[in-house]
């Protein structure tokens, strides 16, 4: 009932048709656990929204529930046109299809060499491809990312950085409109992490899609994002551009742009 | 400790996907711990008949997992088959002997082996070397978030790893009972014939001629849910495996000890069935 008020005071923003994510006071406890507590926010055809916390408030949770991994208490999540809350598990998984989702640790298929990490989405959603199609996306996922010369290889074999691409590959393959990327520069020394953020700015060009980031490193949330917005404690705190999130005073804030 | 259990059955709640979050809803929250598992167990295994009969079929990774049960189980049991078969022979030979009964040895065995000492060996070996791989293998995928990377790239994960899986070792081991049969009976012949001089025909006809019809196919019958058992059980303790580290290790115990007691279940309530027709 109260979430119904909630509703009604914030309207609904999609007119324009120029927002693709549309994330309307989403809650979510784990047990007794609070961890999104009234977050609403919206993404346009071609942005890179970064979405800017400390670890724990909540920021993996948040995109995992517009993939539909995880299901918010209430609010609502709207993706592409369609309620992801109230979809089917077929117009869920075709609605994923359009969503390339990136997992904080790369999550690549261990016991697959990473060219059948990259085969695997594709062989299992369109059966009818041939070898020679299946060939030629692969190549061309792992070219667009740099590492067209370690498709034999095992995930085991990789560094850091070289997941996190594989990874991103791995998306890139089912053409999706909108790319996840859960903290894609956590764990990098400061080189591989710009040549990452490099390469997220290089996707959204090259492929037109619109990005959510999620990170906590600030020379990420410069080169990647058109949009700020900050989270702490389950809440938007500030939303903006680079310059306007990094003027602010906020003392959960202020510590990120002290660097 | 309440507190505990809630909590664990609630973070694994929040972590399921669609289809499984409806099957959630059906079950009264707070409810007795112990009846929520069992409705989720149901569920599980109603979710796997759903998927085992719609196309498209994953044959090439049940084929792969055929390999693996089967095959790469052979040596193991055969092995341990055999040498169940000679003690079995060279322990009840003296007491037949004190009767001048050894002549009865053949059928003894055959009778022990086939009702019951092959489809035990094989269930229970499988239980400590399948189930723990394939609890393991799946709950390390959980834990890493490979299980999630299927499921948001639409590649349906149930079907692909659950259903793949508990098929196989349902077709795998009653398929390596009979070879665990054959091999037991066959070290047995050979430990006979080394002190009594027996002949490979007259051990091989008193085999037969006391094993019944009803001998085969209630164990083989028996060994099918044997299968099924080692299989869901395994499967739904790696799928549902709780995340971190811990998580991985609990699935795997979890998925030996629990096998196990259920194939001696099920191998109790075989027995009643079995006896009825006899
Ligand atoms: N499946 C789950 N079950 C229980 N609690 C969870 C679950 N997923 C997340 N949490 C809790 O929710 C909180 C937020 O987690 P989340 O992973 O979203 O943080 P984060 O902002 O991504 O942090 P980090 O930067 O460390 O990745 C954490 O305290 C975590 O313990
Ligand atoms: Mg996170």
């Amino acid at each position: 009932m109260e979430n119904q008020l909630v509703i009604e005071k914030r309207p609904v923003t999609n007119k324009h048709n120029k927002e693709i994510v549309t994330v309307q006071n989403i809650y979510k406890s784990f047990g007794d656990k609070k961890v999104l507590q009234g977050v609403s926010f919206h993404l346009d055809k071609g942005e890179n929204l970064v979405v800017l916390g400390k670890s724990g408030t909540g920021k993996s949770v948040l995109i995992k529930c517009l993939v539909g991994l995880l299901y918010p208490d209430r609010g609502s999540v709207e993706v592409l046109g369609e309620n992801v809350l109230e979809l089917d598990p077929v117009g869920l998984d075709a609605l994923r299809l359009k969503i390339g989702f990136n997992f904080q640790n790369s999550a690549l298929y261990d016991s697959m060499t990473v060219g059948e990490n990259l085969e695997f989405p594709l062989k299992r959603n369109f059966r009818d491809m041939t070898e020679k199609e299946l060939d030629k996306a692969v190549n061309e996922a792992l070219e667009s990312v740099g590492l067209a010369h370690t498709r034999d290889l095992m995930p085991s074999e990789l560094s850091g950085g070289m997941r996190k691409r594989i990874g991103i590959a791995r998306t890139l393959i089912l053409k999706p409109e909108i790319m996840l990327y859960d903290e894609p520069t956590s764990g990098l020394d400061p080189v591989t992490a710009k040549e990452i953020n490099e390469l997220i700015v290089e996707v959204k060009e090259k492929y037109h899609t619109a990005a959510i980031v999620i990170t906590h490193d600030i020379s990420c949330a410069k080169t990647t994002g058109d949009r700020i917005m900050a989270l702490a404690e389950g809440e938007v705190l500030k939303e903006g551009t680079f310059e306007e999130v990094s003027k602010t005073n906020h003392p959960a804030l202020k510590a990120f742009f002290e660097y | 400790m309440e507190k505990e259990l809630t909590h664990t059955t609630n973070t694994i709640s929040n972590s399921l996907s669609h289809q499984e979050k409806e099957e959630k809803i059906m079950i009264p929250e707070r409810f007795h711990p112990f009846f929520e598992t069992m409705a989720k167990i149901a569920s599980f295994i109603g979710r796997f008949f759903k998927n085992l009969f719609t196309p498209p079929f994953e044959t090439t990774a049940f084929l792969e997992q055929c390999y693996k049960i089967g095959y790469q189980s052979l040596l193991l049991i055969g092995i341990t088959a055999a040498i169940a078969g000679v003690v079995f022979s060279q322990q009840s030979r003296p007491s037949l002997v004190a009767f001048g009964a050894q002549s009865w040895l053949p059928s003894f065995v055959a009778i022990a082996v086939v009702r019951s000492l092959g489809p035990l060996i094989t269930a229970l070996i499988c239980s400590g070397k399948v189930a723990s791989n394939i609890a393991a293998e799946l709950s390390s995928m959980r834990v890493t978030e490979q299980i999630d990377a299927m499921e948001v790239s639409a590649t349906k994960p149930f079907k692909y790893l659950v259903v793949t899986r508990i098929l196989a070792a349902t077709i795998m081991i009653p398929i390596l009972t009979i070879f665990a049969d054959t091999l037991s009976l066959m070290s047995s012949f050979l430990s006979v014939n080394i002190l009594d001089q027996t002949n490979f025909n007259l051990f091989f006809t008193k085999v037969f001629e006391s094993i019944s019809f009803l001998d085969i196919i209630g164990s083989i019958s028996k060994t099918v849910f044997f299968g099924f058992a080692i299989g869901a059980v395994a499967c739904y303790k790696g799928y549902y495996a709780s995340k971190g580290t811990v998580g991985v290790g609990k699935a795997a115990n979890g998925a030996v000890v629990t096998s196990m007691f259920l194939i001696f279940i099920i191998d109790l309530l075989a027995l009643q069935v079995i006896t009825f027709f006899r």
